[in-house]
C-alpha cells in the first residue's frame, strides 16, 4: 500500500504537469501564430511481475508520468488586420527569423512591422530574413509595402526581395523557444526552404494574421478534465496514507 | 487459532496489493491507449478438517487459509475515442494493434494510434517508435512536403498528395499472451505464437482515450478501504482471542 501513495503521488505530478500545459494554451489564446500543445500522460512499466502459473502474472503498473507534447498543426482563423505588414500563411511552412548570435528561428506569427531604420521585423523586433538569409530593409522614404501570394516583396511595383517558408521533416520536432517562435533542433530533422505556394508550402496572405489555434472552451474543458483526473488521484493518495495508518496501528 | 491471524494477514495483503493497482489505474485515468488493470483472487490450497470421535475419524469439511491476488489481467474494452487535430491520428473500432519497434529491436504492441513523422522522415508514435506497416517495415516520407501533407484513411494508408506511402498494419496478438510494458504498449510473453495481421476499421482523425471508469474505480478505493477496516479487525480480533487463551485458559489457580 506504501506503493499505491507513491503511485498515486506520480499521478498527482503527471496531471498537475497536465494541467500546466493546457494552462499555457488558454494564456496563449489570444497570441498571434500560436500552435496548441496537447500533452499526454504515459504509464509507467509494471513495479513488479510474478508468475503463479503459465500464463498468469501479477503485475503492478508505477504510476503514470508526464508523456509526450503533441503540437496542434491545425491553420488558426485568419484575422483581418491593417496594421504594419501583417502576413499570414496559408497552409504549411515557417516564416524565417534572425534570433539573436547569428541563430535562425522559424515563426508563423507574421504580425511584422518597419523598424526605423527600413529593416522588416517580428513583433518582438527580430528581423525577417528573405530567401537569400538576408534582413529585408525598405528603401527610406517607403510609404506602402505588399507581399504577394507568391513571397516577392514589393515596394512601388519593383520586387526588393523575395521571401520563402521553411519546411520541416518533423513539423512535431520542433521546439517552441519563446512566444510563437520556434527552433529546429535535431528531432525536427532537415528543412526545406521553398517559395511560398511551392514544395508543400502555403501561400502568404497579405493583410491578415493567423490567430493562436487555441479554442479556449476547449482549454478550459480540458483543464477541468485534469483537474478531476487530479482529485481522483488525491483520493487515492489520501486512502493509501489511510491504509498505512491502519497498519501501523496493528 | 494462529490460523486466523494468518488468514486475516492474507486480506490485508491483499486488499493492499489491489489498492496499488487501483491507484496505478487512477494515475492512467487520462493516459491515451491505457487499459484497466484488473486483479482477480484465488483462495489458498483447502485443508482437510478432521475430528477423532472415540477413535473414529470424521471429516469436519474444509477450510481454506485465506486468499490471495493471483492475476492482474487487462480489461480489453477499447476506452472512449477522442477526436484527435493530428491528421495521422488513427483509432482502431474494434479489436487489434498497431505493432511498433521498441529501441531493444522488439516489438510492442499498442491501441494508441497518434502517430507522426519524426526528423528522419519515418512514421513514429509519441513516443518516438516506428510503426510497422503491412509489408513490415516503417513507413517512411521522401520529402518535407510529402510528410506535411501526409494523411490517415479508413484502411490505414497513408497518403500524401495522392501518393500512397504506406499501409499501418493492424495485428491480433492473442490477448493473454500480452504484458504491459508501459507508455501503453503490450510486449507477448515468451513463447506466444506471434500474431497475423488483420483486415480492421480504423477511425482517422480519433484516437483511443484511457479505458480507466472513474467513478468505479473510485467506488473500488472506498471499498478497499471498508474492507482493509475489516481486515484489521479480524485480525485483532484473532489476537485478542489468542491474548485470552494464552492468560486466562492456561490460568492455574
Amino acid at each position: 500500500m506504501f506503493g499505491a501513495v507513491a503511485i498515486s503521488a506520480s499521478g498527482l505530478e503527471a496531471q498537475n504537469w497536465e494541467m500546466s500545459v493546457y494552462g499555457d494554451d488558454a494564456a496563449n489564446v489570444d497570441t498571434v501564430g500560436f500552435r496548441e500543445l496537447l500533452p499526454a500522460v504515459s504509464d509507467l512499466p509494471p513495479l513488479a511481475i510474478y508468475g503463479t502459473g503459465a500464463n498468469s502474472f501479477v503485475a503492478v503498473g508505477a504510476g503514470s508520468v508526464p508523456g509526450s507534447v503533441e503540437l496542434n498543426t491545425t491553420q488558426g482563423a485568419p484575422l483581418a488586420s491593417s496594421q504594419g505588414l501583417s502576413l499570414s500563411i496559408d497552409g504549411p511552412g515557417f516564416f524565417r527569423i534572425a534570433a539573436g548570435g547569428g541563430s535562425v528561428e522559424y515563426t508563423r506569427a507574421g504580425d511584422f512591422s518597419i523598424s526605423a531604420d527600413g529593416t522588416v521585423v517580428d513583433g518582438e523586433g527580430r528581423a525577417l530574413l528573405d530567401a537569400q538569409g538576408n534582413f529585408v530593409v525598405v528603401p527610406a522614404g517607403t510609404q506602402a509595402v505588399t507581399v504577394t501570394p507568391g513571397g516577392a516583396v514589393e515596394v512601388s511595383g519593383k520586387t526588393i526581395a523575395q521571401l520563402d517558408l521553411a519546411l520541416p521533416t518533423s513539423e512535431q520536432g520542433m521546439q517552441l523557444a519563446n512566444g510563437s517562435a520556434y527552433t529546429a533542433p535535431a528531432a525536427a530533422g532537415s528543412i526545406a526552404l521553398d517559395v511560398p505556394g511551392q514544395g508543400g508550402t502555403g501561400v502568404l496572405a497579405a493583410g491578415a494574421l493567423e490567430q493562436s489555434n487555441v479554442n479556449l472552451g476547449n482549454a478550459m474543458a480540458r483543464i477541468m478534465g485534469a483537474e478531476q483526473a487530479y482529485q481522483a488521484n488525491a483520493k487515492a493518495f489520501s486512502v493509501g496514507i489511510d491504509l498505512w495508518n491502519r497498519s501501523n496501528q496493528l | 487459532m494462529i490460523r486466523d491471524l494468518y488468514s486475516a494477514a492474507a486480506g490485508l495483503l491483499s486488499t493492499a496489493l489491489e489498492e496499488s493497482v487501483v491507484a496505478g489505474n487512477l494515475a492512467n485515468v487520462s493516459t491515451p491507449g491505457y487499459q484497466e488493470q484488473e486483479v482477480a483472487f484465488a483462495p489458498f490450497h483447502e485443508m482437510a478438517m478432521q475430528a477423532n470421535l472415540a477413535g473414529n475419524t470424521v471429516s469436519l469439511g474444509a477450510i481454506t487459509g485465506g486468499a490471495e491476488v493471483s492475476v492482474t489481467t487487462s480489461n480489453w474494452t477499447p476506452g472512449a475515442m477522442q477526436a484527435s487535430s493530428n491528421p495521422l491520428a488513427v483509432a482502431i473500432a474494434g479489436s487489434g494493434f498497431f505493432a511498433v519497434q521498441t529501441a531493444r529491436g522488439q516489438v510492442a504492441y499498442t491501441r494508441a494510434g497518434d502517430f507522426q513523422f519524426n526528423g528522419a522522415g519515418e512514421l513514429v508514435n509519441a513516443d518516438g517508435q516506428a510503426v510497422l506497416a503491412t509489408t513490415g517495415q516503417p513507413i517512411q516520407a521522401a520529402s518535407q512536403a510529402e510528410a506535411a501533407g501526409a494523411t490517415v484513411n479508413t484502411n490505414g494508408q497513408v497518403v500524401s498528395g495522392g501518393t500512397v506511402l504506406g499501409q499501418i498494419a493492424v495485428w491480433n496478438p492473442a490477448l493473454t499472451s500480452l504484458v504491459s510494458a508501459g507508455d501503453a504498449e503490450f510486449t507477448q510473453t515468451a513463447g506466444a505464437a506471434a500474431p497475423g495481421q488483420m483486415t480492421a476499421s480504423l477511425d482517422p482523425g480519433f484516437l483511443q482515450g484511457s479505458n480507466v471508469n472513474l467513478i468505479g474505480q473510485m467506488a473500488d478505493l472506498i471499498r478497499l478501504d471498508q474492507v482493509f477496516a475489516s481486515d484489521q479487525n479480524a485480525l485483532e480480533t484473532a489476537q485478542q482471542t489468542m491474548t485470552t487463551a494464552i492468560s486466562t485458559v492456561g490460568t492455574v489457580s
